[in-house]
């Protein structure tokens, strides 16, 4: 059912005056073989051949002790969370008053550990067929992170020229394989996405740590899911090394990149570190015109959920104020996950008065600009 | 029924016992607050439908036993003190104190007794006490 | 005021230097094909070339030029660090045990200030353990000191280490290694590489997370009251918002791990230390971080010989902290400080 407490809450609240934007939404596919019939039958043989999961990982593997996924938000037909785009208009983007939502779909990481990259190119193609069908065309606040392929740059490439300029797609969703995201063998795909204005986004696939095929965790392997969650920042950070190390902002100074879910009060600390290697290293060698800090203040992105809930809430603004939140912080929910923010609870409530309208809409309106359709 | 201008608590008919599946809470609105009540092997339990974390409603969550205190990779399920975990982060909160179950947060769940006369369950309308 | 350096690292120059120290056979097997004395600086990114004649390796020269003030210096074997990187269990294990007697033997008796970090192989916990319990009763033991392999450290793997360095009241220490970005066996980085020396850089304090994370979640620290963990060489500014993000997975997750009774902030401060030493930790505002941990948590190194050593960079935190991070809770954490140590020549 609809949240009565939340609609209860958001009723009770004056107009605000500025537009809320959710930059992580979840969308999933609850049949995957629906795809089939965007498809080769080629493809279909080799990647239905077997079952499919439906996520990347193996659940025994690291079992939630509960659920990944809101107890509240079954869809009407009985569907998983976040399979029905007309009971997530219901549920989540009306009550909430969400004016335009970054669908980020990453069950796209599916293709992380598949050896054939011409039927991991077909499905992504097909996988992002059918969000701009069913999602984005169903409602023009939905905006969609189109999938590529991690392997093949000229597919991704070719993908994007493909759908740019659909309305309705906002951005990139890059699913994380095991690959450093700051080698030039990524150029071609950072130029296009540059040229067309279309923000790179991450965002962790539950396969890091888990296949070979994608990121590590530091350290060795965890064994319960708070050990591993709490860490799930580590690619994040890994990927923003790479990338600036990699001199790709030197060479696309106009790219975003956007860090979803992966936290954002670590992001100061790691600021004030990269600075400090640049100072340390051979900075001619490194080939950075500005600093480190200064390039994620200008290129980097980060998404508010899940939000830290430290004792002294003052000290959490603090760090959002010396890393400026509000240019580089935007608000999110991860609808229909568990570990979900309630947007106008985090807003006003949890937000120095200075920071709510940035990071519920300009921050996003600056990377994203007209493709949130707003 | 509204309260009324005497000191006595108001109290709220909500139905019959056999109108209550176990473990699962049925929502009503009383007093202009949405109040949730459920029937487990413990008893009735009403509790306002809303988590003191983020506003969730709480009474679409879980209500069950939880995991006591043990040693590190052992587990012991007591239902002792049921819990009613919310759907969203699963902070659990004891159904008759409203207290959170492993001190999580000071803040309560509101909670509000439950009185059951033959058949009849009603709520009253005063903040459950500790 | 006085000054307690937590970290002050010693190198050994030469194999033949460990000669009285191992066994006929394993001298022979050192001495022949290819092993060399490993390369001081498990300091990825460090600002400082080592070479001989550095620093390091002279005990009455390391003794000189302590300051005044200084009243304790923990000596870190450095070049047993590595050894995490290394394949052969027993290799690492007879090599830790020949630079620790080495230490014992040839440093102590330079400096009535000086004690030292008994250095163990990470590989074998047992192996680790009779290393702890050969050296514990030494009077110059002070502490424990490893660099981890990519097991994480709330794992059953390390347990016999945490109960002997308990058993002899010496807290651990865990410093790099500096192979975490690029072999297989250390600790991992986070991500994938091949990265340059700025990234290894960002990315070290990573290592300490995991371990963090795993004591934590495991009940390790639960399991072990007393045990006092010192992580060396990863900083301190990715402290606060790890201890915030592993409280709010508590909080949802406690029926996993309800062997935790208390948010993970509070086993940390209470049984993790932060080295802050200079070569690491001189970020530009730093200190309004700092101020986020609890009064216990920082502990001074100067990572001698692989940084300038001065406690210039503690000149952002404020009087009251800087003499508890110089001394006060130096003492705290290494309860053996605190023993007079008879000094064996």
């Amino acid at each position: 059912m609809p949240g009565t407490a939340v609609t209860d809450l958001i009723e009770a609240q004056q107009d605000e005056g500025y537009a809320l934007v959710d930059c992580d939404v979840h969308p999933l596919i609850g049949d995957v073989g629906g795809l089939r019939k965007h498809m080769s039958k080629r493809a279909v043989r080799r990647v239905f051949g077997e079952a499919v999961q439906v996520y990347a990982r193996d659940p025994n593997r690291i079992p939630h002790p509960t659920s990944g996924l809101r107890l509240d938000a079954k869809t009407p037909s009985g569907g998983p969370p976040g399979s029905d785009a007309a009971f997530c208009l219901e549920q989540w983007i009306e009550p909430c008053a969400i004016a335009a939502a970054l669908l980020i779909p990453i069950q796209s990481g599916l293709v992380i550990p598949w050896g054939d990259e011409r039927a991991g190119n077909e499905f992504i193609s097909a996988f992002n067929n059918y969000f701009m069908e069913e999602w984005v065309g169903l409602d023009s606040r939905y905006r969609l992170c189109i999938s590529v392929s991690p392997y093949d740059v000229q597919a991704a490439v070719d993908e994007v020229e493909r759908l740019a300029d659909e309305p309705g797609v906002a951005a990139i969703f890059m699913p994380h394989a095991a690959v450093a995201l700051g080698r030039t063998q990524y150029d071609r795909l950072y130029e296009v996405a540059e040229r067309h204005g279309l923000p790179i986004v991450v965002h962790p696939t539950g396969a890091e740590g888990n296949l070979y095929d994608a990121p590590r965790l530091a350290g060795g392997l965890p064994q319960t899911y708070p050990e591993r969650h709490a860490l799930l920042l580590q690619p994040g950070q890994a990927m923003l090394t790479s990338m600036i190390f990699g001199g790709v902002f030197e060479r696309f100074p106009a790219l975003k990149l956007v860090l979803s879910e992966y936290g954002v009060t670590w992001a100061l600390p790691m600021m004030w570190r990269m600075d400090r290697a640049w100072e340390l290293g051979d900075r001619e060698l490194a080939g950075l015109t500005m600093a480190p800090s200064e390039t994620v203040r200008r290129n980097v992105r980060f998404t508010t959920q899940p939000l830290d809930e430290p004792p002294d809430q003052k000290q959490l603004w603090e760090i959002l104020d010396l890393m400026h939140a509000e240019e580089t912080v935007m608000f999110s929910s991860d609808y229909p996950h568990w570990d979900t923010d309630n947007p106008r609870l985090i807003i006003r409530g949890r937000l120095p008065e200075r920071l709510r309208k940035p990071i519920a809409q300009d921050t996003a309106l600056t990377c994203f600009g007209d493709r949130l359709g707003l | 029924m509204n309260a009324s201008a005497t000191s006595a608590p108001a109290r709220h008919a909500v139905g019959a016992v056999d109108e209550f599946p176990l473990d699962e809470f049925r929502i009503f609105r009383l007093d202009d607050r949405p109040i949730g009540v459920v029937r487990t092997r413990q008893g009735f339990f009403a509790v306002r439908n809303r988590c003191p974390h983020q506003g969730a409603d709480i009474c679409a969550g879980k209500v069950s036993g939880t995991m006591v205190p043990s040693k590190p990779f052992d587990y012991d399920y007591s239902e002792e003190t049921l819990v009613l975990a919310c759907p969203w982060h699963r902070w659990e909160f004891e159904l008759a104190t409203g207290k959170s179950f492993g001190r999580m947060t000071n803040k309560r769940l509101i909670t509000y007794d439950v009185e059951v006369e033959g058949d009849q369950v009603y709520v009253a309308m005063k903040k459950g006490r500790a | 005021m006085s000054i307690v350096d937590c970290e002050h690292h010693v190198v050994v120059e030469k194999l033949d230097d460990l000669a009285p120290y191992l066994s006929d056979g394993w001298l022979a097997r050192l001495s022949m094909g290819e092993f060399a004395m490993p390369r001081p600086g498990p300091h990825p990114g460090a600002e400082i070339e080592y070479a001989p004649g550095q620093g390091g390796a002279d005990p009455a020269a390391a003794s000189a030029a302590l300051p005044a003030e200084l009243s304790h210096a923990i000596l870190i074997p450095s070049q047993p660090l590595v050894s995490s990187g290394w394949l052969g269990h027993r290799m690492a294990s007879v090599f830790s045990s020949a630079v620790n007697d080495f230490v014992a033997d040839r440093w102590l008796a330079a400096d009535s200030r000086f004690r030292f970090a008994i250095s163990v192989p990470a590989h074998d916990g047992e192996a680790a353990a009779e290393e702890i319990r050969r050296l514990g009763g030494h009077p110059g033991a002070a502490a424990v000191c490893f660099s981890p392999i990519a097991v994480n450290l709330g794992q059953r793997h390390y347990h016999p280490v945490y109960e002997a360095a308990v058993e002899h009241d010496l807290a651990v220490i865990v410093h790099p290694g500096g192979f975490e970005a690029n072999v297989v066996g250390p600790a991992a980085l986070g991500g994938v590489g091949p990265r340059t020396p700025e990234e290894t850089f960002c990315l070290l304090p990573q290592v300490a997370m995991s371990s963090i994370s795993s004591l934590v979640f495991d009940g390790t620290l639960t399991r072990y009251p007393q045990l006092r963990i010192a992580f060396a060489g990863f900083g301190f500014g990715w402290v606060p918002p790890l201890m915030w993000r592993m409280d709010s997975e508590w909080r949802g997750l406690r029926v996993e791990v309800p062997w935790l009774t208390e948010p993970p902030s509070e086993v940390i401060s209470r049984q993790i230390r932060f080295v802050v030493d200079a070569a690491v930790e001189r970020e530009t505002g730093a200190w309004s971080l700092a101020g986020m941990l609890s009064p216990w948590s920082l502990i001074w190194g100067s990572d001698i010989p692989f940084a300038g050593g001065g406690i210039e960079s503690l000149a952002g935190c404020g009087e009251a902290a800087r003499n508890r991070i110089l001394e006060a809770n130096a003492l705290d954490t290494f309860q053996r400080l605190k023993v007079t140590a008879t000094v064996v020549g």
